[in-house]
């Protein structure tokens, strides 16, 4: 059988709408490579950091049930500080008391978390998806081939410049050295002097922050928010990127997000879905899994 | 230290505790024991049966709990059975033989009439001069007004009774997935009468073709989904068009509407799962009658990658979009498809699709373009008040629900006045029946099919008011 190749169909379309897409993936992969670096755990309640924050922007952007109508700037604001907190509780509720516990037990940690918080998003939000604006309306490019939005274009700068923030952040200030020492040998850092507590809760509040900035950028891109969505959405191919990418490595994240986006897009127009069904998810795993062969660090991971 | 340490011991046992308790609430003998006996003991010789959860004697019989005398040495339990026999009413006592209820199970072949022996049949969940039925819908995750499926069936009961005796609906949820379905349905088929499926073709072919609820003989009726997997259930009733039965009004509904003959052909967008098949055999048959080009795009059942159908719905420019699977991922689809610029006429069969949820989500997520025709058991929502004549509804599943409550009383209202309602002469006058609806279209099942939809509305988006409003039929 003879397929036929166009080269903006089959590779441009793709391309472009994978680096957006997988831009997506790097945003909440960023804030897992952040708590693996700090702390050496995967954290499963990262995709809930983004839902939590992507709806209290809805409640106040919109003045649902008893709360005042705000701006919308305003509103995310109060969004981003709703994914810190949530960050903060689940050091202080749940990390701290667990911190000397085996690691698997931290994870499993999260995992509670992230269905404890589904759980009482569908209690204050109701169970319905609920449209949202974009952070950014309207449209940069829309032909035949190809459809970018200004919303798709913002995802990808933000990505870029928290991706570089943060691998600075942890290069060039005492405080990434300190959490990254933490993670490493936590009796140690606190015999010098530094205080575990306080670099556990700014490493949460600072995933809780980036989880906050994922889940408001991508309900904006899809324009739906309901609980549980970014877990149900993008967790597992943002731990793929992040993995993919190098799970110690921030920049890893961007490239390992835009990999897997590309990968997948390319993937799924390219394999007829008769022939192989969800062509784009099985594309990304073969490729996971040769990556973590030849290195099992991932693209740019390294030991600290 | 030591405090701590005692904490420590304190919550070791608390844990210790809650694990024992929550582990002997899911063994399904304990649980089932517990629910079928109210909580007390049963008497000897009699046991639960671990599949179906309903009590049965020693030679297998099943006995309703609500007739067996309990607690021998009160013997007070009313009783809150009616009675078994024709002529006998409730029973008043603490009744202890087994009750006649189910004997054998008719076995008459699918379509034919079921006639139960006389004097016999299963009761279950009629008690304490209330009938009880089952919904199952999803409550979580699937994006519909949870709240509405209570109130709905509520509305309806609240003005309605069958034979003088109240109805109780109780909502299960399904969770939107056929695993949770079942779960709902061996939950529910122990204490209601019979089970209605509220959306989800995997959710009501799960459920209705599930082992404890063909063993209970449990009656089910749903909206028509897919008729793989439910031809030759003896309990199962679709009350209207299956999506088989939708492809020809679909393709009649286009040619109506205007959106039928398309130079770029139609984009056939359908989970590629095998409950969908025959929506896509049909609709496929349909098109080629009509000599108007298609091209098939398999979707994964849980949606997949919105983005990459898009863009190839887009390449191609397909002017109408028959779209078939997850309304969530439909919304996505119709946000990445690009309206104003490309934007298809998206169109179907019902149900899922005609929810006002998803109207509103398709009409934003398209800055108002959106473009839908989709066919509908039941009329849109701005025709309520001719449906539904004084009666106060919130939204359209209330609406829906209500209708589907109406249709069911019919159901009921079917039995020989000179036979008792068990799940068997409910089921054998069903089977033989024909209904005149009224939110929902005259199903006609007549002896010869359980797919006894014979029409549907034409629902078109109205994005002004993010609705779906009635656009034609019903018609065939």
């Amino acid at each position: 059988m003879i397929l036929a190749f166009d080269v903006g169909e089959n590779l441009l379309t793709p391309l472009v709408t994978g680096i957006i897409q997988g831009s997506v993936y790097g945003l909440l992969g960023l804030g897992l490579v952040l708590l693996y670096k700090g702390n050496r755990i995967f954290n499963f309640a990262q995709g809930e950091f983004g839902t939590v924050a992507a709806l209290v922007v809805y409640a106040f952007a919109s003045g649902s049930k008893f709360l005042p109508k705000m701006p919308y700037a305003v509103a995310v604001l109060l969004g981003v500080l709703a994914g810190i907190l949530m960050g903060l509780l689940t050091e202080r509720l749940v990390v701290r008391p667990l911190f000397r516990q085996p690691k698997v037990t931290l994870v499993v940690a999260t995992a509670g978390v992230a269905l404890l918080s589904i759980a009482v998003e569908g209690f204050f939000a109701g169970a319905a998806p609920t449209p949202v604006r974009a952070t950014l309306e309207g449209e940069a490019i829309n032909t035949r081939l190809l459809r970018v939005t200004k919303q798709d274009m913002l995802v990808v700068a933000v990505l870029l410049v928290l991706a570089v923030a943060s691998a600075l952040f942890f290069k060039f200030t005492q405080t990434g050295t300190a959490i990254l020492a933490v993670s490493q040998e936590p009796t140690a850092t606190s015999l010098v002097g530094i205080s575990v507590n306080r670099i556990s809760s700014l490493t949460w509040g600072m995933a809780g922050f980036l989880g906050g900035v994922a889940g408001i950028l991508l309900t904006g891109t899809n324009r739906v928010v309901l609980p549980g969505v970014l877990t149900g959405l993008a967790l597992i191919p943002a731990f793929t990127a992040a993995v993919f990418g190098g799970i110690t490595s921030l920049p890893g994240a961007f490239v390992g997000g835009v990999v897997i986006g590309i990968i997948q897009q390319i993937g799924g127009t390219n394999i007829p879905a008769d022939i192989i069904p969800s062509a784009n998810a099985v594309v990304v795993f073969l490729v996971l899994l040769g990556v973590l062969l030849v290195k099992p660090t991932g693209l740019l991971g390294k030991e600290v | 230290m030591r405090k701590q340490g005692r904490i420590r011991r304190v919550v070791i046992v608390l844990a210790a505790g809650s694990m024992v308790l929550t582990a002997c609430g899911l063994k399904p003998e304990v649980k089932n024991s517990l629910r079928a006996s109210g909580g007390r003991a049963l008497p000897p010789g009699l046991s639960v049966d671990p599949n179906t959860g309903q009590v049965v004697d020693e030679q297998g019989n099943v006995v309703d709990p609500g007739t067996v005398g309990v607690d021998p040495g009160t013997g007070t339990d009313p009783g809150t059975g009616p009675g078994t026999g024709p002529g006998t009413g409730p029973s008043a006592g603490p009744g202890t033989g087994p009750n006649p209820s189910t004997g054998p199970n008719p076995t008459a072949s699918p379509t034919g009439p079921v006639v139960p022996p006389a004097g016999q049949g299963n009761t279950t969940g009629i008690r304490g001069g209330k009938i009880h039925l089952a919904l199952h819908g999803p409550l979580t995750g699937a994006g519909v007004p949870q709240e509405s499926f209570r109130s709905g069936a509520n509305i309806y009961w609240e003005k309605n009774k069958i034979r003088g005796m109240d109805v109780v609906a109780t909502v299960f949820d399904d969770e939107y997935n056929p695993s949770g379905a079942i779960k709902a349905c061996r939950r529910a088929a122990p204490d209601n009468f019979l089970i209605v499926g509220g959306a989800g073709t995997d959710q009501i072919q799960a459920c209705a073709k599930d082992q404890v609820v063909q063993r209970g003989g449990v009656p089910y009726v749903s909206a028509g989904v897919t008729e793989n997997g439910l031809h030759g259930l003896n309990n199962y009733f679709a009350a209207s068009m299956t999506y088989r039965q939708q492809g020809p009004t679909v393709v009649k509904m286009a040619r109506e509407k205007g959106f039928l003959q398309a130079s770029k052909g139609w984009g056939l967008v359908i989970s590629s799962t095998p409950n969908f098949k025959d929506a896509k055999e049909s609709i496929e048959a349909a098109l080629k009658a009509a000599n108007v080009p298609y091209k098939y795009y398999p979707v994964p059942k849980t949606g997949g990658d919105a983005t990459t159908v898009a863009n190839q719905l887009r390449a191609e420019g397909h002017e109408t979009v028959y779209f078939l699977g997850q309304p969530l991922f439909f919304t996505e689809i119709v946000q990445r498809v690009g309206c104003p610029q490309y934007c298809p006429t998206f169109t179907g069969p019902g149900i899922a699709m005609g929810v006002n949820t998803v109207a509103n989500l398709a009409c934003a997520n398209s800055a108002g373009f959106f473009k839908g025709f989709y066919l509908s058991p039941y009329p849109g929502w701005d025709d309520r008040a001719k449906y539904a004549p004084g009666v106060q509804l919130d939204d359209d599943i209330e609406f829906t629900i209500y209708g589907v409550m109406q249709s069911l009383h019919q159901m009921f209202n079917s039995i020989p006045a000179d036979q008792p309602i068990t799940r068997e002469s409910f089921i054998a006058a069903v089977a033989r029946g024909s209904y005149p609806g009224g939110i929902f279209n005259p199903a006609v099942f007549a002896g010869k099919t359980r797919f006894g939809g014979t029409k549907a509305y034409y629902l078109q988006a109205k994005c002004d008011i993010r609705r779906w409003v009635t656009a034609g039929g019903p018609t065939a």
